[in-house]
């Protein structure tokens, strides 16, 4: 199986979704802007040619998707105005662009060098992605010290800051990139946004060859998710179903569907068999994980 | 206009060096603002911020920027700078009413009615109130966020301001007043 995008117009897109769907494969992720359409989705890798006639056919653009599927928390120490546009949204849009569902988070207390720290919820939060991009400053006393913070997230971890240092066991660190005010407008800066996307891009590679063994891919469930329970089409969210690589991120209350998804029907067996069930931090929000990926 | 930042972590200084100026470069009193000078010390941690304001040219007041034609009815205003006319018909708008005064085109403004010596020597411009706005936005993009605790020492000129996380040293605010005694000299910047 392999992620692509597709990037065109609206006139002539549910035909290529029934295209993808026939081929044996999934749709993950859906959005519009206006007459636009980004479809992400996975096809065989031996129907690619049958997929890209038809991408030329509707005159759309097909691009790679590395980090299709999954779901990537951007952590910054501060969202404060003064200092907009902030690098992480150069950062978030770049991953988005490889695929990935990115979501900004803006620590409470995170500035400062000794105050630095991570609320009980926030870090709950960070636990609940797949990987998590921590973005650090400029100076190496700073860098060092909010390292602290990365003790307490069990998800992997890609830390960038401008000083070279030695990372922590387990993190995946790039150098040269601290706070930069501004766009990204300088020759070697997509270099950087490239570093960090390589980065997110092995760590995720590695937790997905671990997910590998469950038979039952989560762009499966997602697919029977929405078949069985309407309601979801109800969401107001842009991702009503969020594909994770250890299960799905549902925006449904668990207190109200939670018996209903658990009793989705899988292949001859039910989804609450093959995953916990239970809810998010998030108010609203139901977790969908493989049972025995944690 | 001159900018010195100086810091122990030689890669820190560099990356703010980077920061600071893409500041001052999005910021509107970059043209008041002569020197500035910078130390940072992450260990202590201690920030300093030291700004030498450039002179100002004096204030604007109305026949300044406006010249008056006058026709039967009233006068025609013209104001050929486009910076200013905003509030020339802000002001005229304000005395005349807006059904007494029209804009004929880019440049002139029709007014029916009197244009007396108190609108004439209305201030049209001043440099020292646009400053003020400017500059706590320029300080606190350049200070680190997380330095909260903030002292602020104004001097003719001159301004400086210590920043930390923790409680303001005696030593601290010796530096910044020796820092600023060196700004007014040259050969230290």
């Amino acid at each position: 199986m392999i992620p692509l995008i597709f990037n065109g117009g609206v006139y002539g897109h549910q035909e290529f979704e029934d295209l993808v769907y026939d081929l044996g494969g999934f749709v993950i992720q859906k959005n519009f802007a206006q007459t636009e359409v980004t479809i992400f989705f996975i096809v065989p890798e031996e129907d690619l040619e049958r997929v890209k006639e038809k991408a030329l056919e509707l005159k759309a653009e097909l691009k790679n998707a590395p980090l299709a599927g999954s779901e990537i928390a951007v952590v910054v120490p501060t969202i404060s105005i003064y200092h907009l546009p902030h690098h992480s949204c150069d950062i978030a849009e770049y991953l988005r662009r490889k695929g990935a569902k990115t979501n900004m988070v803006g620590l409470s207390r995170g500035v400062g060098k000794r105050l630095a720290r991570l609320t009980a919820f926030e870090r709950d939060l960070i636990n609940e992605h797949d990987v998590a991009v921590f973005l650090f400053g400029n100076f190496r006393e700073c860098v060092t010290e909010k390292m602290k913070l990365l003790r307490e997230i069990t998800v992997p971890v890609v830390a960038t800051g401008f000083p070279k240092i030695s990372p922590p066991e387990g993190v995946e660190y790039v150098p040269n990139l601290g706070r930069i005010v501004g766009k990204f407008s300088r020759e070697g800066d997509i270099d950087l946004l490239e570093n960090v996307a390589k980065a997110v891009e092995r760590l995720v590679d590695k937790k997905r060859r671990v997910f590998e063994r469950f038979e039952v891919p989560p762009y499966y469930l997602k697919s029977e998710v929405e078949n069985q329970i309407p309601e979801i089409n109800e969401s107001t969210s842009p991702a009503p179903i969020t594909v994770k690589l250890d299960g799905l991120r549902i925006k449904l209350p668990y207190e109200k569907f939670g018996e209903k998804i658990r009793n989705v029907r899988i292949l001859d067996f039910k989804l609450g068999d093959i995953c916990n069930v239970f809810p998010s931090v998030v108010e609203g929000q139901t977790l969908v994980r493989f049972a025995g990926s944690w | 206009m001159r900018l010195v930042v100086e810091s122990p972590d030689e890669e820190g200084r560099i990356a703010y060096e980077r920061t600071i100026n893409t500041v001052l470069s999005e910021s509107t009193i970059k043209g008041f603002i002569k020197r500035l000078k910078v130390f940072a010390d992450p260990k202590e941690p201690v920030f300093i911020l030291i700004i030498q304001f450039a002179r100002g040219g004096g204030v604007l007041k109305f026949s300044e920027v406006a010249t008056l034609k006058f026709v039967r009815e009233g006068a025609i205003v013209v104001c050929e700078n486009d910076k200013f006319m905003p509030e020339v018909l802000r002001i005229l708008w304000e005395k005349f009413g807006s059904e007494k005064v029209e804009q004929l085109s880019r440049y002139e403004i029709m007014v029916k009615g009197e244009i007396g010596e108190d609108i004439l020597n209305t201030i049209i411009y001043d440099p020292e109130k646009e400053l003020m706005v400017g500059l706590m936005d320029l300080i606190l993009r350049i200070v680190p966020e997380g330095f909260r605790i903030r002292k602020y020492i104004r001097k003719e000129g001159l301004m400086a301001l210590i920043a930390s996380e923790d409680p303001i040293k005696n030593e601290w605010v010796e530096k910044a007043l020796k820092m600023m005694e060196g700004a007014d000299d040259t050969s230290n910047l």
